[in-house]
């Protein structure tokens, strides 16, 4: 599968590697441009092209992976309609994301009791949205090896079609994306300070 | 704080291990007399401790590990449910939706015991599972817990964690909590997922 990324980040860079390693291929872009990626795409290998925001949102796949602060500069200007869209961001308010308690909650105040994939949504209308990925410190799945741990992602949307592409993606990589439901119920549960946001799940089985 | 489990089949037997694991008292009740549970009692655990079902209800915490109607008949045998904590870790599987009014199951019970201070917990994993060393590789097995009564679910949390587990508190019962429960014939996204929790 191609899938593009908007953001040239950690996110960027440990996902795509986890792509790259099971077969699938990547666009990366920034709001700097192509030429600003060479040594980014190339630390990937030949399965990463550096691309603009253009070239990653016509991907199977675009994974929006930025700074919260930069989502609506990074969503301008694509016809978002029919895309299947990640939103992998953390509603952080600062430019430098303040994860301690204090930040998270002057961070979850701003959102004035709505969701951040709604905020989302909103900047990218008619996008097939599915948050994901979003809820784990990268630190925690830089085991490259096909003996990782089977990291639980959880996955929320309201297009159930574009829900389980995004599930049968996560899951080609070796983690294990558990379907909480809907963007207004699931994806509140493991938006930043949300019970399911930060806890680093490994899968056993499902036992059923 | 004192725990009693009502109920001492499968799941309250898996429960009991759990507790006799960690040295921690619990009285287990089912229809049968107290003595009748003593010897499987014993084999588990010397903390494992038969009472009646007035007895058991006396206890601070009481776990419901029971078929879901019988909540009906727990009920009756306190005299008040006022301000105790009940971890309900029934199904209501295969229970028609209409017989509920529409409610989470765990709503209806806590209907039935007035005053009493519901955490839904303990549900999700299969007896076999539940009753096993909950410390895998490092991790802690975890259990979801939803309530109503946010202050409620702190003292389970407490449980949950001197029995090995790590506890993920969800929510409330009709919206959150409905990830992990039965509903009719089918199961919620969470049930059967048997997840260990490292950070």
């Amino acid at each position: 599968m191609n899938v593009g990324f908007i953001g040239a980040g950690n996110v960027t860079r440990t996902f795509g590697r986890h792509l790259i390693n099971a077969g699938h291929r990547i666009v990366v872009s920034n709001s700097r441009g192509p030429e600003t990626l060479t040594e980014f795409v190339a630390a990937l290998g030949p399965d990463a092209t550096a691309g603009t925001k253009q070239q990653a949102a016509g991907c199977d796949i675009v994974i929006l992976a930025t700074n919260w602060v930069n989502v609506p500069a990074a969503l301008k200007d694509i016809d978002w309609r029919g895309r299947i869209l990640i939103d992998a961001t953390n509603a952080h308010m600062d430019p430098e994301p303040d994860i301690s308690l204090a930040g998270v909650t002057r961070s979850r105040a701003a959102l004035k009791g709505r969701t951040s994939s709604a905020i989302v949504a909103e900047m990218a209308p008619g996008a097939r949205l599915v948050k994901s990925i979003s809820t784990l410190p990268m630190a925690w799945i830089q085991d490259f090896s096909p003996q990782k741990p089977r990291t639980v992602i959880f996955t929320s949307g309201d297009d159930e079609e574009a829900k389980r592409m995004v599930i049968e993606l996560i899951n080609s990589l070796g983690f294990v994306a558990i379907d909480l439901g809907s963007l207004a119920v699931g994806g509140a549960m493991h938006e930043v300070g949300a019970p399911l946001s930060g806890i680093d799940l490994h899968f056993v089985r499902r036992l059923r | 704080m004192s725990c009693s489990i009502i109920g001492f089949g499968a799941v309250g037997q898996a429960l009991a291990r759990a507790f006799a694991r960690k040295n921690i008292e619990v009285a287990v009740v089912s229809r049968r007399p107290p003595a009748a549970l003593a010897p499987l009692a014993r084999e588990i655990g010397p903390t494992i401790i038969p009472k009646s079902l007035q007895d058991a209800v006396e206890a601070e915490i009481v776990i419901l590990a029971i078929p879901f109607w019988e909540h009906q008949e727990v009920a009756k045998a306190a005299a008040s449910w006022q301000g105790k904590i009940v971890i309900d870790a029934t199904n209501a599987f295969g229970v028609p939706v209409e017989e509920l009014d529409g409610l989470p199951s765990s709503v209806v019970i806590s209907r039935a015991l007035p005053g009493a201070r519901l955490v839904k917990g303990f549900n999700h994993l299969p007896a076999g599972v539940l009753g096993g060393d909950p410390n895998i590789k490092g991790g802690r097995r975890v259990l979801f817990l939803s309530s109503d009564d946010g202050s409620a679910t702190d003292p389970v949390a407490a449980l949950a964690e001197q029995l090995g587990f790590a506890p993920v508190g969800l929510g409330r019962l009709a919206e959150r909590g409905a990830l992990v429960q039965a509903r009719g014939r089918t199961w919620t996204q969470l049930v059967f997922q048997d997840l260990v929790k490292f950070t």
